[in-house]
């Protein structure tokens, strides 16, 4: 399409300023799990705009490797935790589980108050020590509860389970009345079967509308995006030759996209 | 002696040397300290100010970042949070945010500011509004930008602008201002008693005591001054007390040179004054002496004229050739003016030596005023002159005063007028008016037709020996003494003379003199005696006979020819001695029914005998006999003392004839 693009890696953070004052202009997958707030925001401010919802829907919650189940009878209820924690017990922990969860903004220590759990919120630093952390434990089949998410790579390569918490409402957020514990907030779970949405600067259809119109279309369902993203996390290429190898590969979806009015 | 009794420095109430310097330096260093103060104050704040300045750049730094992200992220609620957060610091009264929109700004939160306008300020910013208008005017502010890094470049988001004012910093600097405050009053008042100890042992004291040494000076202590100011160390005050020792000390010693001249200057005095009493006595003796020699004179010259007189009298009755009688009347009249001068001469005498007394008795000023005018009414008859005589003013007749000498001055004015008046009129004109204090005035006009009075000599005529001219005196005669006389008698009456003239048509001479008042209201009627009746008729009672007391040879004679003509009986003795004898003899001759005592006689005089007559040495039928004082004593009090030594009554040598007989007849055929 001729469009010169520049791709800047940056936290997920500072993406919705960037976003907004015309720094970044285009994101493709906004989660409603982590970003739903500073989206509707941005979108009500007017300084970016909705671009269109692919198909594929989101959870990110507590997530189990499959033999955990074993040795936690119970699970993915999240009732069985209430009985097994210490099974989950290490070093940072100890005597008390350990859950391992990532860079981003979650309630999950109210949550663990809430619910009365019997564990310590471990937050790592990067995303990706989510996955060493799993792979170790894999290694020696050791119980472990970590934050995952889907669509994701992992669950094309590992066996697992979401963990089923009291169900998702807006209320759980506010009001301590809401749900089992009437004295705090956050006894539930996070959303299940969330939106993931495509964002853009609210001028980018006035630059440079072919390309705008072009990512309205852009649609991924859940397999396709843990397909493409196990290029890169399982089969470890690099970010650009994933790219080029998934274009080549699925050419026939991405042609679909692009405007007939826009073709080079 | 004392010769000043008043302090030299009296101490006054007035605010003290060291209250005036006091007052003098402690309103300048207050001045000094006041503007110190405030320049430190002003200092201080404005120094304040700078310092919060950097406060609010240094909130900069601990608010910046956030609020960078939350502009980022166009997080309202977090921008506001943070808003609320920086107007929680007491330094920030009001915060103002603006973001870039494009190539303008757009305020996105403001606080404390511009009430009302602000939509975004909430809660407790709000109540920030209402103090901040209030002092809106010192508002200062400190504003940044603020940025985002993205990707490594720095994107500008807006600006923050932080406010404070002067409460803040007035706040800030209270209690440094107080201490500053407290500060300049305490050296203030440590300067104050610091100064007031100085003053008052170094200058206060030493001053108090010399100036109460001075105030305590006088006269008297001279010689006993001492000062000391006990001054710590030399400086002006020993000075002055050098200065002050040193003139006390030299005004002691003129002061005892004063007292020396002063006691020299005395004795001088005394001495002089010794002198000068003596003199006085001298004088005062001398003055006396001529008094004593006066009144002997008037005696020893009124007795030979007395016998001029009363021969010349007696003379005339004699059967005369015309040409002798022509000749005695002439000697006759020489005799009277010759009288007369004499007595002008002694009344001036008696007025010059201050000793002459006025009588004070009732007497009729109407009767006498027409007495006095009738009596000239011949001599203006012979002149062919007119008398006028004017008595309507004269309402109250009876008077108190001397009316011998109203007597003497209306005659003397009276005389010079017909005198100097060759044909025409003389009015006399006369009233009587009262004064506040209740005295008469007596006026008398006397004015004539006559030669008058040249202007240039009308000053000088009431001076002594003084007339018109020297030719006056040729042509008119006289002493020139009358008008001094009148002049001198109007002046002892409590009045004075005046006259108007003009040479060739007349003179007016106006007298004033004070009278006292009569208790005599009813006028005595009188009756006019015959007095030219014929003397060989009158019908004395049988056996009069007279004894008549008399040294003098004269007299004896001029009495005895009068007593002859009257045809009565009479003795005479030399002297007093002489009388008693006489009276003391048992004689077929009755006895003696009036005794003419003359008063000044060798061996005994008239008052002894008197004395001796009524004590009855000379009988006791003659202790009541008529005894009548015949004398030349014509000075004043000579009446009272005869009369004071028994005697009846009185009559002046020379003999006036029809006074003697009127006399006589008045106490020999009236008794």
């Amino acid at each position: 399409m001729g469009y010169q693009v520049e791709y800047t890696p940056t936290s997920t953070a500072d993406q919705w300023g960037a976003l907004a004052h015309g720094l970044a202009h285009v994101q493709v997958e906004v989660w409603q799990g982590t970003m739903s707030e500073m989206f509707n925001r941005m979108i009500k401010a007017g300084r970016i705009v909705h671009a269109g919802t692919h198909d594929a829907k989101t959870r990110e919650e507590w997530w189990y490797p499959k033999y955990v189940e074993s040795i936690c009878p119970g699970l993915p209820d999240w009732k069985a935790l209430k009985n097994c924690a210490q099974k989950f017990e290490t070093p940072f922990s100890k005597p008390s589980g350990t859950y391992f969860a990532g860079p981003w903004e979650k309630p999950d220590a109210a949550r663990v108050r809430a619910l009365g759990l019997d564990f310590k919120v471990k937050e790592l630093s990067k995303g990706d020590d989510l996955w060493v952390e799993l792979e170790k434990a894999v290694k020696t089949k050791r119980p472990i509860v970590l934050f995952n998410w889907t669509p994701n790579w992992v669950e094309s390569i590992y066996e697992g389970a979401f963990i089923e918490f009291p169900n998702y409402s807006p209320e759980c957020e506010t009001d301590p009345n809401w749900g089992i514990n009437p004295n705090f907030v956050h006894d539930c779970g996070n959303p299940k079967g969330g939106w993931l949405k495509k964002a853009a600067w609210a001028e980018m259809e006035a630059f440079w509308p072919c390309a705008y119109q072009t990512l309205e279309n852009i649609n991924f369902t859940n397999m396709q995006i843990a397909t493409a993203s196990s290029l890169v996390d399982v089969q470890n290429q690099t970010i650009e030759d994933a790219a080029i190898n998934w274009l080549n590969d699925n050419e026939k979806i991405w042609r679909k996209w692009i405007p007939g009015n826009c073709t080079p | 002696m004392k010769l000043f009794e008043s302090k030299f420095f009296p101490r006054s109430k007035s605010p003290s040397i060291s209250r005036q310097l006091m007052f003098i330096v402690f309103s300048l260093y207050c001045m000094v300290a006041v503007t110190v103060t405030i320049i430190h104050m002003v200092k201080e704040y404005y120094h304040t100010q700078t310092t919060i300045k950097n406060e609010l750049q240094s909130y900069e730094k601990i608010f910046g970042p956030i609020l960078s992200k939350a502009l980022w992220d166009l997080d309202r609620d977090r921008i506001n949070e943070v808003v609320m957060g920086m107007s929680q610091v007491p330094i920030i009264v009001g915060i103002k945010v603006e973001r870039i929109q494009g190539d303008s700004l757009i305020t996105i939160e403001k606080t404390g500011l511009f009430e009302g306008k602000s939509a975004n300020t909430k809660n407790g910013a709000s109540n920030k509004t209402h103090n901040l208008d209030n002092s809106f005017d010192d508002l200062f502010s400190y504003r940044f930008p603020v940025s985002f890094e993205f990707l490594n470049n720095k994107k500008k988001l807006g600006y923050v602008t932080l406010y404070s004012n002067s409460t803040v910093i007035l706040n800030r600097v209270q209690l440094g201002f107080f201490f500053l405050i407290i500060n300049a009053i305490i050296k203030g008042v440590a300067l104050w008693l610091i100064f007031l100890w100085v003053s008052k042992y170094i200058l206060l004291k030493p001053l108090r005591r010399l100036t109460y040494t001075i105030s305590d000076l006088n006269f008297d202590n001279l010689s006993n001054f001492k000062i000391n100011l006990k001054t710590p160390q030399d400086n002006e005050l020993t000075v002055i007390e050098n200065a002050v020792t040193t003139m006390v000390r030299e005004l002691d010693s003129a002061k005892h040179e004063v007292l020396e001249f002063n006691k020299r200057l005395e004795d001088e005095v005394n001495l002089r004054t010794r002198e000068l009493v003596k003199a006085k006595i001298f004088a005062e003796k001398s003055a006396n002496a001529k008094s004593e020699f006066l009144a002997k004179m008037s005696h020893e010259i009124r007795t030979p004229m007395n016998g001029v007189l009363g021969m010349l009298h007696l003379i005339l009755k004699d059967n005369l050739s015309n040409s002798q009688k022509e000749k005695t009347l002439v000697a006759q009249s020489s005799a009277q003016s010759l009288l007369n001068l004499i007595n002008d001469i002694l009344d001036f005498s008696k007025i010059d030596a201050n000793k002459l007394e006025l009588e004070i008795i009732d007497f009729d000023l109407h009767q006498l005023i027409s007495n006095v005018a009738e009596s000239f009414a011949h001599q203006a008859e012979e002149k062919e002159l007119e008398i006028h005589l004017e008595l309507a003013g004269v309402k109250q007749h009876w008077v108190k005063g001397d009316p011998s000498r109203i007597r003497q001055i209306l005659s003397n004015l009276i005389s010079n007028a017909i005198k100097f008046t060759p044909q025409g009129f003389i009015l006399i004109k006369a009233k009587l008016t009262q004064d506040k204090a209740g005295h008469h005035i007596f006026t008398c006009i006397v004015q004539d037709s006559g030669i008058g009075i040249p202007e240039d000599k009308v000053d000088s005529l009431f001076n002594s020996f003084t007339q018109g001219d020297a030719s006056t005196t040729r042509q008119y005669g006289g002493t020139g003494l009358g008008l001094t006389i009148v002049k001198k008698l109007c002046e002892l009456m409590h009045g004075n003379i005046s006259i108007e003239s003009k040479e060739g048509s007349g003179s007016q001479f106006e007298c004033t003199l004070s009278l006292g008042r009569s208790n005599v209201i009813t006028p005595v009627i009188t009756i006019k005696e015959d007095v030219s009746s014929n003397e060989s008729t009158i019908e004395w009672p049988p056996n009069s006979r007279i004894l008549m007391v008399e040294d003098n040879h004269i007299n004896q004679l001029v009495a005895k020819n009068l007593l002859e003509v009257m045809g009565l009986d009479y003795a005479i003795a030399n002297d007093g001695l002489e009388a008693l004898e006489v009276l003391n003899q048992a004689s077929e001759l009755p006895p003696f029914s009036l005794i003419l005592m003359d008063c000044q006689m060798p061996k005994m005089d008239g008052y002894q005998a008197t004395k001796e007559i009524r004590e009855g040495h000379a009988g006791d039928y003659y202790k009541n006999t008529t005894i009548i004082a015949l004398t030349a004593n014509a000075m004043k009090g000579d009446r009272e003392k005869c009369l004071k030594q028994g005697m009846n009554d009185y009559l002046a040598k020379p003999i006036d004839p029809d006074s003697f007989q009127k006399i006589l007849k008045k106490w020999l055929i009236s008794q």
